[in-house]
């Protein structure tokens, strides 16, 4: 603790004056861009990862980056009232953002009980929040684990019920790569972007091209981001071979210029 | 703007820091050692590592709309008014698993959350049951509600009293005795503390909380300044850390 309150005071010291001119400016003109929902994992800094300034993005922090189902969700009895949608309605409605990011990452303790559970079901601690959460909405993301063992390298699909535009196919880790715990973190990421479409409230910004749902995931050992591309329908690690092209896609799917973003990193 | 700017960043991120985190990432990789769990609000302005200039594996994050931690009584998987909710989850991975020491809720001005709930207060017809915000904070921000009132309501400037169960964890706050602060970002302080009372409601803590292998600790944003404030139990109310009281509240806390 000690640790944090020295924190503070080097943040007083060298970051604070700068962050505050900072928060002047956003506050005559603020201008999100994203709402991401990612890991509580300590190894997780997601405005690093990213480089974001203040007020680029909200970030929503939970066990698994997981975001309830909608049919999870609601004021009658079995379905629940949490925080995600919640996060969703005040950064789409009110905060204005037109993405969504659903942020993975390797070596996710709360995929690696998710899968856990799925092995041992008699392990199942009733009494445990954990096991509960982790449970009631990966489960989804456990199916989709068991298609991809069985599908091999062909792709596998993910449906929205709510809003069909937002459906999508996915190669998971093709060349079989990837720990078992990784690949259903990265299939958690994908099938979360669909629980999202199944909140009704969203559906018309997202039929309507005024929101659009992405999914990360980074590996912590490599310092590598992946972005998934539907286009490609694989996790396609940014750096600089692969920018561009992943810039077009999301300039045809988007519908952004290019060209506001090179200019602000020319300014940066 | 769009996403562009972000995948720009991730380059830029690989420029620079990247090196430099892989190397930190190799020592913790095997053998983290966390210290805190800090919950925090969604809020843009709000940056965690940057406030507390922490390091990668140095603390947990949770964060959601008005850093807000159900209660006991408002969690579980049976009846109506129950949810499962990431909260608690997040706090036994942490305590139970992470092992950490340190909560530590970190609440701030011009709180969007709080602002809202304020404003439920306010205009109770102004509920929207297809609101899922309204629904979060209207189950949840009943308590902070109550104590904004008593301490609106208050001549004497009585302090509001925070109770659990295990009087260890009992306290008395005084907020904003100066009336420096518009009534929202009062609330936002009163909730801020009120999420160590909850968090102190679940059971599961129970051991950890009398054994003392966790302390509970709340923290308070100011925008406007920049300004990171720390309640401070035995002065009842938030301080500002600075030069002046780093000392003294660091005492408080190894105490």
């Amino acid at each position: 603790m000690d640790r944090i309150l020295r924190g503070v005071i080097k943040y007083n010291k060298t970051v604070k004056k700068d962050l505050v001119e900072q928060f002047k400016r956003i506050r005559d003109n603020p201008n999100p861009i994203a709402v991401m929902f990612t890991c509580m994992d300590s190894r997780m800094l997601p405005t690093r990862f990213t480089q974001s300034a203040v007020g680029d993005m909200f970030v929503v922090r939970n066990a698994g980056n997981l975001v309830p189902d909608a049919l999870n969700y609601g004021e009658s009895s079995e379905v629940s009232v949490t925080t995600e949608p919640a996060a969703l309605e005040l950064a789409v409605k009110r905060g204005g953002i037109k993405h969504v990011i659903v942020c993975g990452h390797a070596d996710c303790k709360a995929m690696n009980l998710l899968h856990d559970l799925h092995l041992c079901p008699k392990e199942f601690d009733a009494c445990s929040p954990m096991d509960n959460w982790v449970r009631n909405n990966g489960y989804k993301s456990i199916q989709r684990l068991n298609e991809r063992l069985h599908s091999g390298s062909k792709s596998i699909p993910f449906h929205s019920l709510v809003s069909p535009s937002q459906s999508f196919e996915a190669l998971i880790d093709p060349f079989d790569k990837l720990h078992i715990h990784d690949k259903l973190s990265q299939i958690n990421v994908l099938q979360q972007m669909i629980n999202i479409t199944s909140h009704e409230f969203l559906k018309e910004y997202l039929e309507s091209g005024k929101l659009f749902i992405h999914g990360m995931w980074f590996d912590i050992y490599k310092g590598d981001d992946y972005l998934f591309s539907k286009d490609k329908k694989q996790f396609v690690n940014i750096e600089e071979s692969t920018i561009t092209e992943l810039m077009s896609e999301l300039e045809r799917r988007c519908g952004k210029s290019i060209m506001d973003s090179f200019v602000k990193v020319e300014e940066n | 703007m769009g996403l562009q700017r972000i995948l720009n960043g991730v380059i830029r991120f690989r420029k620079t820091v990247r090196a430099d985190l892989v190397k930190q990432f190799e020592k913790v990789r095997d053998d983290p050692h966390p210290t805190a769990l800090f919950i925090t609000c969604m809020d843009s302005r709000i940056l965690p590592a940057r406030f507390t200039q922490s390091q990668v594996g140095d603390m947990f994050v949770l964060r959601n709309s008005g850093n807000i931690v159900p209660h006991a009584q408002n969690y579980g998987s049976a009846g109506y008014e129950v949810s499962i909710t990431t909260e608690p989850a997040a706090l036994e991975l942490a305590v139970k698993r992470g092992k950490i020491k340190h909560v530590i809720v970190c609440g701030h001005s011009d709180c969007k959350a709080i602002n809202t709930l304020y404003g439920l207060h306010k205009c109770p017809k102004a509920f929207d049951p297809e609101s899922p915000m309204d629904h979060w904070l209207r189950r949840h921000g009943y308590s902070s509600l109550r104590k904004l009132e008593l301490r609106l309501s208050n001549p004497d400037e009585k302090p509001l009293e925070y109770i659990s169960n295990n009087a260890l964890f009992s306290f008395s706050a005084l907020i904003d005795p100066e009336n420096a602060l518009s009534v929202e970002d009062k609330l936002s302080q009163i909730n801020t503390l009120q999420q160590l009372e909850n968090i102190s409601s679940h059971g599961f803590l129970k051991e950890f909380l009398e054994r003392k292998e966790i302390n509970l600790h709340a923290m308070w944003f100011d925008i406007y300044t920049g300004d990171m404030q720390m309640f401070s139990k035995r002065s009842r109310r938030f301080v500002t850390i600075d030069e002046d009281s780093v000392d003294r509240l660091t005492n408080e806390i190894n105490q």
